[in-house]
């Protein structure tokens, strides 16, 4: 199943000399995350965190459904990424989606943002 | 600030009944027509570099939806393979279309590149290589 990469610079970035401060790695989720592709978002935040990344966005915008596999990939993304120093944060979320994070506590865990202006200037503030 | 969109996805070079998230097994495979075409080519190596830096070194593009190729976008997709190679990896192009074989075929790209005609063989090339 297809995930959609965007790279957002903060400022401009050398490509041979990556400054991984200013670089936003924006990943959009399909409409379900469950136990049959969860797999993609755990490859995606290793490979990610380990190649030097340290901001991650997950834009929620089209999710309809996510289970515990899907959650679970998500918290244990973002606590890969911020023993490197980095985050990983939420935006975007429907009300319903909302709610099953609410249920669980998530939003306590990992900031969670109704646009993706509050996200990336979340991000500029802790460059 | 720029803002742009690659479509990626994740596949196993290796059968496999439960799901693995083992990397070195791990084909990336990106659709090119959200990549060539649309002046990204600097994007396309921020995320291309980190994700290889991050362990992945199989990586297969989809070229279907590709129409055309200019220079740079030619010479990142010559760097990214260079770069892939260095740990055994490799890049390979499949569905090439007529339009793009007449540019690759004068520089003798598919010489330096393999070029495939479906997945099946794709996947099959990253079967038999390093694991």
């Amino acid at each position: 199943m297809s995930l959609f990469l965007e790279i957002l610079k903060l400022s401009p970035v050398e490509k041979n000399n990556i400054d991984y401060d200013m670089v936003v790695f924006k990943i959009k989720t399909m409409k379900r995350i469950d136990v049959d592709n969860s797999k993609e978002f755990v490859i995606i935040f290793n490979t990610l965190n380990a190649g030097g990344g340290k901001k991650i966005l997950i834009d929620c915008h089209d999710l309809e459904y996510i289970d515990s596999s899907g959650i679970g990939s998500i918290i244990a993304g973002a606590k890969q990424i911020r023993k490197k120093g980095g985050d990983l944060i939420i935006a975007n979320v429907t009300s319903d989606i909302l709610s099953i994070f609410k249920v669980v506590n998530l939003h306590e865990f990992i900031k969670i943002f109704t646009t993706d202006g509050e996200a990336i200037n979340h991000f500029r503030v802790i460059v | 600030m720029k803002y742009k969109v690659m479509e990626i996805e994740f596949f196993s070079s290796v059968p496999t009944k439960s799901e693995t998230t083992d990397i070195e097994k791990t084909v990336l495979s990106i659709e090119g027509g959200t990549i060539f075409g649309s002046n990204m080519v600097d994007e396309f190596l921020i995320a291309m570099k980190t994700i290889t830096a991050g362990g992945i070194d199989k990586i297969v593009i989809d070229m279907s939806r590709v129409d055309a190729l200019n220079s740079n976008e030619i010479g990142a997709v010559i760097n990214l393979t260079k770069l892939v190679r260095v740990t055994a990896g490799d890049l390979v192009l499949y569905n090439v279309n007529r339009q793009v074989e007449q540019i690759i075929a004068p520089l003798d790209l598919n010489r330096f590149l393999k070029i495939f005609d479906d997945k099946k063989e794709v996947v099959s090339h990253f079967r038999y290589i390093k694991v």
